[in-house]
């Protein structure tokens, strides 16, 4: 089947390792601005799209880890918009190592 | 009849990475022009403009949501029977169900097999080249469309 050929992604998962590269940067910043993760501002909405985006793209590009880590980080988010969660140390602790987590996926 | 390289697809979708992919996939499909927008707001007048045969369409976009555009499509004579699949994150029941009522053709839930939505897409293309007998403004189904993560 001539589609079995095409799904060869090689070309475009070099460019997708750069952008998330760059997002996982982005949520390191975020991951900085602790009092506005705490606070539900821009940093918050921003680790909020980002873990989003990057659970929808990893799994698409073959990289099954980033979805998994990045929907745990997104339900984190999710469960401080609603309260359910604080935005305490321990919170703090678990996002930022799921980050680095995902900063060492793409640092190959 | 026309073939797959003569249509036109829109793909509204704000995550570089994911508008990678689509585009990969279309071209892979042999489809030739693919216009793309992180906005929704854009949409309306990117359909007057190009007239596209077929929209991919993510739900959670910065500014105007997805939900809305599709609404707003739908609700205008011009763009009614241009053939929307929803491409989202949001794998929620209601959602799913919210977009297939307001008139999408199809709902695929990210992430997704790339092989299986080119397909999708294919397969959906190849069926805008076959006449509905009975309506002629109405674009026929695609085969295997279903509703949710593939």
């Amino acid at each position: 089947m001539s589609n079995e050929a095409a799904l060869d992604m090689s070309e475009i998962i070099g460019m997708y390792k750069e952008d998330a590269r760059r997002m996982v940067g982005d949520m390191r910043a975020a991951v900085g601005q602790w009092p506005e993760v705490e606070s539900g501002g821009t940093a918050r909405l921003q680790l909020r799209r980002l873990s989003h985006q990057l659970r929808g793209s990893g799994r698409t590009y073959g990289f099954r880890t980033v979805s998994r880590v990045s929907k745990a980080l997104e339900q984190i988010i999710q469960k401080l918009e609603k309260q359910t969660l604080t935005a305490d140390e321990r919170i703090k602790k678990s996002v930022s190592d799921k980050v680095d987590r995902l900063a060492k996926i793409f640092a190959e | 009849m026309s073939d797959i390289k003569s249509r036109c697809i829109l793909v509204c979708e704000d995550d570089p990475a994911m508008l990678r992919i689509f585009q990969f996939l279309l071209r892979q499909q042999g489809v030739r022009k693919v216009v793309a927008t992180e906005s929704g707001e854009k949409v309306p007048h990117i359909v007057a403009t190009e007239k596209p045969d077929l929209i991919l369409l993510d739900l959670m976009l910065p500014g105007k949501d997805g939900l809305s555009v599709l609404k707003e499509l739908k609700n205008n004579e011009a763009s009614r029977s241009i053939p929307v699949i929803v491409v989202s994150g949001k794998e929620a029941q209601d959602q799913v169900r919210q977009a297939m009522m307001a008139g999408a053709i199809d709902y695929v839930i990210k992430p997704f097999e790339p092989m299986e939505l080119g397909n999708r897409i294919k397969a959906f293309l190849e069926t805008l080249d076959v006449p509905a007998p009975q309506d002629p403004g109405l674009s026929a189904p695609p085969p295997g469309s279903s509703v949710g993560g593939i």
